[in-house]
């Protein structure tokens, strides 16, 4: 395997082999075990200190299935603790042909020109002037690019928020239509990025495959029954291909858990509107893709491209959380503006959870009245122009509640929560509280336990346990490159063992559940480690004030599990 | 009694005719149970699908009342 240096100061590129300590490792485990090492824990996250790890998945790069993730993790400028975000589209599986197990982006330039790393057909690595690029929009990056180096090349960058070292930056990557519009959105890795004067990576499809499987016959028929495991399983294959993430606007509105104006409301007036089901059908009647392949290697197809009324591309992909930060939490009850504030943050490169999450801070504070379509253009206008409340936007949440003395914000160590409010879901809270990453929607996500009828959600029982073993789980899945959507499918024991077969065949060991469950612990605690010596400790790991105290309508709910009880999630890890 | 069903995901597609806006009205006897108006509405077995009434997720022997809304999905994860 590859793993790459890249001086921003010095502008140099140095190829090294795997470290020992890093050998076996990729994605979110290798970002926690280099930044732990490597990294000091207190550094300025937009200093020289910091390091941006860019790490395709294990299985990234392999004919496996859906595993197009793409880890980038630094010291997170939002939470001020350790941070990894994953993004889809076509640069993990890039990378991961080419061989690389990580590109380490060190050093911070003292001034000078913006770059771009560029990977060539034959592996050759480079840093490339490209002040060209400075100020432009992520899809006109990303067609610039593509003009100089080919429409078959992956591009991965910053907007103009990056460059402005907004902490709730996103870094953005092609998709299969070579659009900029899958985004690593959460924690500020575009601030990192911007930091370090990198503008964007380009990476050309290899002339050779140098992905390597140790036993490639196990590894086939491992493979096999991993499909036959995701195709059988009715979300995976009927649901997601036709409704996508916004599926979950129903049942989530259903259960009066879908936090709306700024989390005083569970359930969004105008949520029929905005649903799954109305978005499928307003693409069928316009003639939009309710369906699309958004990552390289995906069979479940959970991604759409969203038209006007002329049928003009508007955006892509219109998922779940976004409809929530830009409708429900904003009274926007229209999808033709939600697709629109879609497209203005994955060009301006911004995190849309965050972005949406303190435009409605602000106007829970007074600064406009919820529904206001034409305020909200203009808060996402100032974020790209840098006046008016722009810059406080692009703080983040808790600086927009800062600015107006407003203590409801709904975030955890900084970063907004996602689509499902902790009140009605007590699990989500659980992991919103613990995650090593701050509130996040991928760490540990509780719907499922409720939609399955795991687990009752207003019932405290079980929340701590279920809550516990997703986070393991998702800290392996997302260390292995595999998508979310599908890692569903593999969390009973049995399709769990299956994919762990595979694994096992990729990494050439015996690699079982109980590994898998291994893998991800000493991912958590690895993370948690960083966070106690960054100052994060398990003060840290609570939920706001307002979330305990105010009752959430319709239902009613207050969160009530104690300091304790949250304490208690990783006990297991400290003790281990 | 009349109890309203509501539809989501491809659930909707199963049912000939089915009217989003209006759901499928259904006519059930006093102490009518979900499992019971579930299985008569030919879209799968109580245990494919999640019944949720007035917020609450309901379980197969939960009775129904006249007027009660049940709205009924796939099991589905976040994303």
């Amino acid at each position: 395997m590859r793993f790459i240096r890249i001086d921003m100061k010095e502008r140099s590129i140095r190829e090294d082999a795997v470290p020992p300590e890093y050998q076996g490792l990729g994605g979110r485990g290798l970002i926690a075990a280099c930044l732990n090492r490597e990294v000091p824990p207190r550094c300025h996250a937009l200093g020289s200190e910091n390091k941006l790890v860019i790490s395709p998945g294990i299985l990234s790069g392999t004919p496996f299935v859906n595993t197009s993730r793409l880890s980038l993790g630094a010291k997170s400028p939002l939470t001020g603790g350790i941070k990894e975000s994953n993004v889809g589209g076509t640069p993990a599986d890039l990378l991961g042909r080419h061989g690389v197990q990580a590109l380490v982006v060190e050093g911070r330039p003292e001034s000078g020109s913006w770059m771009l790393l560029h990977i060539d057909r034959s592996g050759q690595v480079a840093l490339r002037e490209c002040d060209h690029l400075a100020g432009m929009g992520t899809y006109e990056t990303a067609s610039t690019l593509k003009s100089e180096y080919g429409e078959d090349c992956t591009v991965l960058c910053i907007g103009p928020a990056g460059e402005r070292l907004y902490a709730i930056a996103s870094v953005q990557a092609t998709d299969t239509d070579g659009r900029p519009c899958r985004a690593a959105g959460r924690g500020g890795m575009g601030a990192v990025m911007g930091s370090k004067g990198l503008k964007a990576v380009v990476i050309e499809p290899p002339d050779e495959d140098r992905v390597q499987i140790a036993d490639p016959g196990g590894f086939r028929k491992a493979v096999a029954e991993v499909v036959r495991i995701i195709k059988s399983d009715p979300m995976n294959s009927e649901v997601m291909p036709e409704l996508g993430t916004a599926a979950l606007v129903a049942p989530v509105n259903a259960m009066g858990a879908f936090p709306c104006y700024n989390a005083r409301k569970g359930v969004f007036e105008g949520w029929e509107k905005i649903s799954g089901e109305a978005l499928a059908e307003l693409l069928k009647k316009r003639g939009g893709k309710p369906r699309h392949t958004g990552c390289s290697r995906c069979i479940i197809h959970c991604s759409n491209e969203f038209v006007d009324e002329s049928g003009a591309y508007v955006t892509s992909s219109l998922e779940y959380e976004t409809i929530w930060a830009m409708g429900g939490m904003l009274g926007v009850d229209d999808l033709d503006t939600i697709a629109r504030l879609d497209f203005m943050c994955d060009d301006l490169g911004v995190d849309t959870m965050n972005a949406g999450v303190g435009m409605a801070v602000a106007m829970d504070s007074g600064h406009a009245p919820f529904g206001d379509r034409e305020a909200v253009f203009r808060m996402m206008e100032d974020m790209a122009r840098g006046t008016g409340l722009g810059p406080v936007l692009g703080a983040g949440p808790v600086a927009v509640g800062r600015h107006f003395n407003n203590p409801r914000v709904p975030a955890v160590k900084g970063q907004s929560i996602a689509a499902y409010d902790p009140r009605a879901m007590l699990g989500q809270g659980v992991t919103y509280a613990t995650s090593p990453m701050g509130a996040d929607h991928t760490a540990g996500n509780m719907v499922g336990a409720y939609l399955t009828n795991q687990l009752n959600p207003r019932d405290k029982a079980g929340q701590v346990e279920v809550s516990r073993e997703l986070q393991i789980a998702f800290a392996a899945f997302d260390t292995l490159g595999l998508c979310f959507i599908a890692a569903v499918s593999f969390l009973k024991p049995d399709s769990c063992a299956s994919f762990a077969k595979a694994v096992g065949a990729k990494m050439g060991c015996e690699f079982g559940v109980e590994d898998f469950r291994q893998m991800g612990m000493s991912v958590l605690r690895a993370e948690r480690e960083f966070n106690r010596r960054a100052g994060l400790l398990s003060r840290d790991d609570r939920l706001p004030k307002f979330f305990y105290e105010e009752p959430l309508p319709p239902t009613n709910a207050v969160f009530t599990l104690s300091d304790q009880e949250l304490d208690s999630v990783f006990e297991e890890l400290n003790e281990s | 009694m009349i109890v309203i069903v509501k539809l989501y995901g491809m659930l909707s597609r199963k049912v000939a005719g089915y009217e989003p806006d209006r759901g499928l009205e259904i006519s059930v006897s006093e102490g009518a149970t979900v499992g019971e108006v579930i299985g008569g509405i030919g879209i799968g077995s109580e245990e494919s699908v999640v019944v949720v009434i007035d917020g609450e997720v309901a379980g197969a022997e939960t009775p129904v009342c006249s007027g009660s809304v049940l709205r009924v999905f796939q099991p589905l994860h976040g994303g």
